[in-house]
């Protein structure tokens, strides 16, 4: 089960993509996910200030092209993954990142965020243990999960 | 005469959005310019005349209050307005970027209609609503 800050982030994220993609994405269960064969991609973006730590992302290449799709206004077949795809995710993880910082912590603290990151990752990566806690989204059929993990005063 | 409008942002999909949302406000393709970080827009400006400036904040290089503090300290960039486009929601962070000279705010997520008005407001009608 997610954590309260783990919903909070989700929470965040859904409105972020119905804006930036306008992408409709509904809140699941870890195992109501359907399985995906290949290609999965991790996000990670860290943060400074009042909290450190990171927000990570882990979802496929599939949800990241779709993604990418809608924010460009192009087709999904014109979409590389390595390029654009990368380059949505990257954007759609700073301001979910930027966004839910506000909503957790309120205006009044002050957060760096830093660049965020993609790397491609195997299916058993992202079906690690670490995983099973994490806050769950169905993206059109595609799985995203969301966390956070954070030290300092929050 | 179109507006020439420079977008700074390091996300190649953010610029791809914006200049979208400027062609909602009747900006032609060729007067939109692009620079990835803060470094590359004072280097285009040498060159090419420009009447607003959309950067974000968060930029690899040169990040964005390092640019306007840049374009403030010259005398031929000084007026140019500057609006940020970014993720930032610190409110102390916003009341410095207005300290600063910045004309305009816009927090990403962002509708093209949101950027298309404070265009015309910041610009003029024609520009817009």
């Amino acid at each position: 089960m997610a954590s309260e800050r783990d919903e909070i982030l989700r929470d965040t994220f859904v409105r972020v993509i119905e804006v930036l993609a306008m992408a409709f994405a509904e809140l699941a269960e870890l195992d109501e996910l359907g399985p995906v064969d290949a290609g999965w991609l991790r996000a990670e973006i860290t943060i400074r200030g009042a909290d450190q730590g990171t927000i990570e992302l882990v979802t496929t290449q599939a949800a990241a092209i779709e993604l990418a799709s809608s924010m460009l206004g192009v087709e999904r077949d014109e979409i590389e993954i390595g390029e654009a795809g990368f380059d949505a995710l990257k954007e759609v993880l700073n301001v979910t990142a930027g966004q839910f910082l506000t909503d957790w912590r309120g205006s009044g603290v002050v957060f760096e965020l830093g660049t965020p990151s993609v790397t491609l990752i195997d299916a058993d990566s992202a079906g690690a243990p670490e995983w099973q806690e994490a806050a769950a989204i169905d993206l059109d059929g595609q799985p995203v999960l969301l966390r956070s993990r954070m030290s300092g005063n929050g | 005469m179109s507006l020439q409008v420079l977008i700074v942002d390091d996300s190649k999909t953010i610029r791809a959005m914006i200049g979208k949302a400027l062609r909602i406000a009747k900006i032609s393709d060729s007067a939109i310019f692009e620079a990835e970080n803060g470094k590359q827009a004072l280097e285009l400006l040498a060159d090419q005349w420009i009447d607003l400036i959309l950067a974000d904040i968060n930029m690899p290089v040169m990040n964005g209050i390092e640019l306007v503090q840049a374009l403030k300290a010259n005398e031929l960039t000084a007026s140019i307005p500057v609006v940020v486009v970014s993720t930032e929601g610190s409110q102390e962070r916003i009341d410095m970027l207005e300290e600063l000279g910045v004309h305009g705010y816009l927090r990403k997520p962002f509708q093209p209609e949101q950027l298309r008005d404070l265009v015309a407001d910041l610009m003029g009608d024609e520009h817009g609503k």
